[in-house]
This record gives C-alpha cells, sequence and structure tokens, in this order.
C-alpha cells in the first residue's frame, strides 16, 4: 500500500521531531525521529517497502524492528485522518 | 406605515494602528465598550493602517441562556469567508466576515450580566482575526520591558500574568500589557500594546493595596488605570528579548524550552485557528517565533527581588 499525506496539514521539523497540524480541525501532533523521517517520505510515490529500507538505512536498525515501526505510525496517522492510500 | 429606523449609537474605536468604525441601536453597548477598551484615545486625524466595521444589535427575545459558562463556539464557514462565534448558549452570536473587513454581533439583553466579558467577546477577539491580514498575531500573554527590551510572560487565565506584571512595573520595568498583546515581524520580532488599564480580580488587588488601596468585594475581573499610577511607564511597543510561559509556585524554576516544546505551549494561546489560511500562517509565524526568541517555563513566587534579577538575565543574556 502507498499513503501520501493529506492537503491540509501543515508541518515543521523541529531537529529530531517534528509538529504536524491539521488546519481544518487545529489538532497538533508532536512526532519523533522514526516518525519524522517516515511522514517526510509519505508522498504518495514511495511504497511501504521503500520506507522501511530508508528506516533501515538511515536508523542502522533491523528490517522486524523498522516494519514494525512503520505499521504503528501508518496505523496512528490514519486514525487521525493524516493520510489516505493512493 | 414605515417602522422608524433603529436609533443608532456610533463610535470610532482605535487598537494599534488600526480603527474599528462602530456602530449599535443601543447606546449601553457603547458604554461597556468604552468600559473594556484598554487603550488610550488617539487623535481622530492619526494615519491608520487599516479600517474595519463592528455593528452590534441588541435584541430582548430571551428570558435566561442556559449554560453560564464563558466557554464559546467558532467555526469558519469557507463559503461565506466568515467566522462565526457563539457565547452563552447563543445568546451572543458574532460573525466576522474577512472578505468585508465587518464584525456583526447580536446580543440578547440578558448577556449584559456578562458585561465585563463584552469587550473581548464583540471587540478583541474578532479584532485579532481581522488584523491577521496585517501579520500581526495575537497573544494572550503579558509584556514588560527593562533596558529596552520586552520580556512576553505567557499563560492562561489565573496562571499570575497580572500579579507578575504588576509586580514587576512596581520595581522599576516598563509595561506595555498585563493580557493581550499583538506580535509582528519587523527586523526581529516586535510586541505591540500599549493598553493603560489592567484587569484585576478581588485576590489579585488584595495583594496591591499598597497601590491601589482596599477593594470592595466584587467578583470577576475589574479594570484599573494604570497610566495615572505609573506614569511615564506605559510603552506602545519594542523588541522582544524572551518569553516566558508562567505558572505560580511554592519554589522558583526556570527551564528552557526547547522550541518544539513552545510551540506546543503557545499554540492555544496564540490564536483561533479556524480559518485554514490564516492557521497555516499562525503556524508558520510561531515556529519562526519559537527558533528565534528564546523561551522558558518560569514557575515564579513572590520573591519579586529575586524574580527581577532572574527574569533580567535572560533578556539580557
Amino acid at each position: 500500500m502507498i499513503y501520501k499525506r493529506v492537503e491540509p496539514v501543515e508541518w515543521r521539523r523541529f531537529e529530531n521531531e517534528s509538529l504536524l497540524l491539521n488546519l481544518q480541525t487545529g489538532k497538533y501532533f508532536r512526532i519523533n525521529e522514526v516518525g519524522s523521517l517516515i511522514w517526510e517520505n509519505l508522498d504518495g510515490k514511495n511504497s511501504a517497502e521503500d520506507i522501511i529500507q530508508t528506516i533501515v538505512r538511515h536508523f542502522d536498525i533491523n528490517e522486524e524492528t523498522a516494519r514494525q515501526d512503520y505499521l504503528k505510525f501508518i496505523e496512528q496517522l490514519l486514525n487521525d485522518d493524516l493520510i489516505i492510500a493512493v | 406605515m414605515t417602522k422608524p429606523a433603529l436609533k443608532q449609537y456610533q463610535k470610532d474605536y482605535r487598537i494599534l494602528d488600526f480603527s474599528i468604525f462602530t456602530t449599535t441601536n443601543n447606546r449601553e453597548i457603547i458604554e461597556i465598550l468604552d468600559e473594556n477598551f484598554l487603550y488610550p484615545e488617539k487623535e481622530p486625524e492619526t494615519p491608520v493602517r487599516g479600517r474595519f466595521r463592528l455593528e452590534v444589535k441588541v435584541v430582548n427575545n430571551l428570558e435566561h441562556v442556559r449554560s453560564l459558562d464563558d466557554k464559546f463556539h467558532y467555526a469558519y464557514d469557507p463559503a461565506q469567508d466568515a467566522l462565526l462565534l457563539t457565547y452563552l448558549d447563543r445568546a451572543i452570536r458574532v460573525e466576522i466576515s474577512y472578505t468585508n473587513r465587518k464584525i456583526t454581533a447580536q446580543i440578547e439583553k440578558i448577556a449584559f450580566h456578562y458585561r465585563a466579558a463584552l469587550g473581548n467577546w464583540i471587540l478583541t477577539i474578532p479584532f485579532a482575526e481581522l488584523v491577521k491580514e496585517y501579520h500581526y498575531y495575537f497573544m494572550h500573554s503579558a509584556a514588560l520591558v527593562k533596558q529596552g527590551k520586552a520580556l512576553l510572560l505567557a499563560g492562561k487565565s489565573g496562571k499570575g500574568k497580572t500579579t507578575l506584571a504588576l509586580s514587576l512595573l512596581k520595581i522599576g520595568w516598563h509595561y506595555i500589557s498585563d493580557d493581550e498583546v499583538y506580535l509582528y515581524e519587523n527586523n526581529g520580532f516586535q510586541v505591540q500594546g500599549g493598553s493603560v488599564k489592567a484587569k484585576l480580580t478581588c485576590r489579585t488587588w488584595e495583594m496591591f493595596t499598597d497601590i491601589l488601596g482596599e477593594p470592595d468585594k466584587f467578583r470577576g475581573k475589574r479594570l484599573i488605570a494604570l497610566d495615572s499610577i505609573f506614569p511615564g511607564k506605559i510603552m506602545q511597543q519594542t523588541g522582544i528579548a524572551a518569553l516566558c510561559v508562567i505558572s505560580p509556585a511554592q519554589s522558583i524554576s526556570l527551564e528552557r524550552l526547547k522550541p518544539i516544546e513552545a510551540v506546543k505551549e503557545l499554540f492555544s494561546l496564540a490564536f483561533l485557528n479556524a480559518h485554514p489560511e490564516y492557521t497555516r500562517e499562525n503556524f508558520g509565524f510561531l515556529t519562526d517565533f519559537c527558533y528565534n526568541i528564546p523561551c522558558y517555563r518560569l514557575n515564579f513566587t513572590t520573591d519579586f527581588a529575586e524574580m527581577d534579577r532572574r527574569l533580567t538575565e535572560i533578556i539580557l543574556a
């Protein structure tokens, strides 16, 4: 599955973390370094495998841990209507 | 037979560099706004950067309101490019038209019981929305000045903004506001205010009987004119050196906030965040602000000499 960020969301990177703001609801979310990397790669082009491999390379962790982090974060983003499947 | 036109009362209010031409069918509204108005009168010929209109219609349909708290609701209507605000179970309805630069308020007479808050609801909050077009951003914050540099003291109602502001004013600081300021960027981040009144609860007043005298017991907040008590100490604007998110405490602590922490603390104090485009700009402004201005979490006590020392250190750093 490939996902992309929804339009009414603004975000800023703060060193290792990011703040996402849903412009329609005014609700904001603080995400950690792994989440920030995933978020920035949710451009509607990168597949789950692409992003998981990016996490593995960037943080020097094993693939299973990266996959779990990815799936857990995607579930949170879907619950908060911050991404959609393309 | 045609009905006679409603009698209109009118006044031109000046907040910062803006004019709000107000008309109403009820004379008491002008009295209430005058009471609530924080800023000094300006000369009529003073130049203005923008003009807005406020129309207030008072009606008398309700005998009571269901919810007596002061929570309010707001929603942006993209079709009208307008923000709708309701207070007191819709006894007060305010429409802010961004396109027409106009505020239209309908007030049930019963809502006059909330006299001290009416100015905020129908004038201050809508005004703060309209000046976003000019990149002026409201913040629920006090602002004090030492050696030409401003320190913002941000916090929700009851966190001690007025207490700390008046205490610092007493020991030599200059004052821009105890409650509401407007921020903008012009060769660095600037704060503008210049209110000549402070809003005090009875409890806060009792801490300053040496300068204000003994209060009679009252509920809610009262406005106190400061320009006569502290002549020459009220400032209009200056550059910002630091910001503290404040809370009263048993012991003093001052902790530097990361920019992301400061944005989260300040987000709800700064803006309504209803109009999506302005919300985007608000967010951008606030993140730039928190990257560039040192922000702290301050737990303060009534040891004001020590507060003076610690706060002077951070604005001169």
